[in-house]
């Protein structure tokens, strides 16, 4: 037996989402032609708006629906003359939840990758490179994330705003808090003893 | 019958994510040459496999199953990773991109295991990481069943050979790029001491290596142009 071809679309639709194959697809479509019509409606009215409206800020590249994003909006941020590059926009709201930042973003949607076919020049290296030459920041951090493509975009990051009057920094890794030594992987125990640090009393 | 191999020696070249807690990678193994593989990446910190599949990092594998793609049964760590950084790091991308796009899969090649770990071994050490990808490349071409004939170019009278892939080396052609001669057997001997001998070295390699790839480009020769900017 085949649906209506209407219903079929809707489950073709709904295979474009990750993790989504045609069963889970085809019981997304069930739910919410039979349970749940108003958020259905909903569901394609916010999703028409956002696919259309949503673009990346000017500044940091971050997801956002005008020019430029909250965060590079704040003045108070602007004043902190901190700059934290990281991969993606999950990163940012992760820090953001610590509290501990107070300045802003670059985000590069994505690492160099070379057999991916991600180079420089997909990263938004040269808003980043601008952004540098204008003087308004002190210090960029560096918060790629700790794999060896993350390293090496984080030192071609490093390379290119070394001519530049600015601080580098990379964010430390170590030991997870909570965690234990003993089930560490090696890789990260050697980082942790290699950048520990003097125990101030 | 279950078909689990014994542990053997393998880098990882590349990793991407696949469905939700899956990795697809390629590996160079010691036995089986390269091999793609599924991998069970884990979600919880304790099962998690991703700290261990990096580059560079020397692991112990066991494989499983009959099909082109395998299954990767365990992995564990066997010695310590080689930190590469800069430009060090961007010559290891280069040769792991040189075996995603060059390497057939499932063809044994110990020897080729050995020289990728020795050429990042040298990556790591001070000096010019040069000889060492000259001498990758070498053996690579060789691996893939084109074997440079340095006969012939000794043969020719005049002092610049050119190379084509049905002729071998021949007396330097129009249109082709002429190479040194006494560089090119420079090259037969793997001596990589003299510069201009390492720089022709590079241009031949770069000739084949684009012809071999035929319309692929290696994205990781931008990052050296960037770099010397």
């Amino acid at each position: 037996m085949k649906f209506s071809p209407l219903v079929q679309e809707l489950i073709e639709s709904f295979k474009c989402l990750p993790g989504v194959g045609g069963k889970t697809a085809q019981r997304m479509a069930f739910h919410l032609l039979e349970r749940n019509r108003q958020g259905g409606t909903k569901l394609a009215t916010t999703l028409n708006k956002a696919m259309e409206n949503i673009g990346h800020c000017q500044k940091c590249r971050n997801f956002t629906e005008q020019t430029l994003c909250e965060i590079c909006e704040s003045p108070r941020r602007q004043q902190s003359k901190l700059l934290c590059v990281v991969e993606n926009p999950a990163d940012v709201i992760a820090i953001e939840q610590t509290g501990e930042f107070q300045g802003r973003y670059f985000i590069l949607m994505g690492h160099l990758s070379p057999i991916d076919g991600i180079g420089p020049d997909d990263l938004g290296l040269d808003l980043l490179e601008n952004e540098l030459n204008q003087g308004q920041v002190k210090e960029v951090i560096l918060a790629t994330n700790p794999t060896v493509e993350g390293e090496a975009t984080a030192h071609f990051i490093a390379e290119m705003a070394h001519s530049m009057d600015v601080n580098i920094s990379r964010i430390a890794h170590g030991v997870p808090v909570g965690g234990e030594l003993e089930y560490v992987d090696g890789n990260t125990l050697s980082h942790a003893l290699t950048g520990r640090k003097n125990y101030q009393v | 019958m279950i078909d689990i191999a014994s542990p053997q020696s393998a880098f990882l070249l590349h990793s991407r994510p696949y469905q939700e807690h899956k990795l697809l990678v390629e590996l160079l193994t010691e036995q089986e040459g390269k091999v793609a593989a599924v991998v069970y990446a884990g979600k919880t910190a304790k099962s998690n496999k991703k700290p261990l599949l990096q580059p560079f990092f020397p692991l112990k594998v066991q494989l499983k199953g009959k099909s082109q793609l395998k299954s990767l049964q365990s992995v564990e760590a066997d010695g310590r990773s080689i930190p590469l950084v800069g430009s060090d790091l961007y010559c290891g991308f280069y040769l792991n991109e040189l075996l995603v796009k060059l390497l057939p899969e499932l063809i044994p090649c110990p020897e080729l295991f050995k020289l990728y770990h020795q050429a990042i071994q040298q990556f790591n050490l001070a000096g010019s990481n040069e000889p060492a990808l000259r001498h990758f490349e070498l053996s690579l071409l060789s691996e893939l069943g084109i074997g440079l004939n340095f006969e012939q170019a000794l043969a020719c009278q005049s002092d610049y050979v050119s190379f084509s892939f049905d002729e071998g080396f021949s007396e330097s052609l129009k249109g082709k790029n002429a190479y040194l001669k006494s560089d090119v057997l420079l090259l037969a001997n793997h001596q990589f001491n003299d510069q201009n001998a390492l720089r022709t070295a590079k241009l031949l390699m770069r000739e084949l290596i684009n012809q071999l790839l035929g319309n692929k480009t290696l994205n990781s020769r931008k990052l050296f142009k960037k770099e010397k900017k």
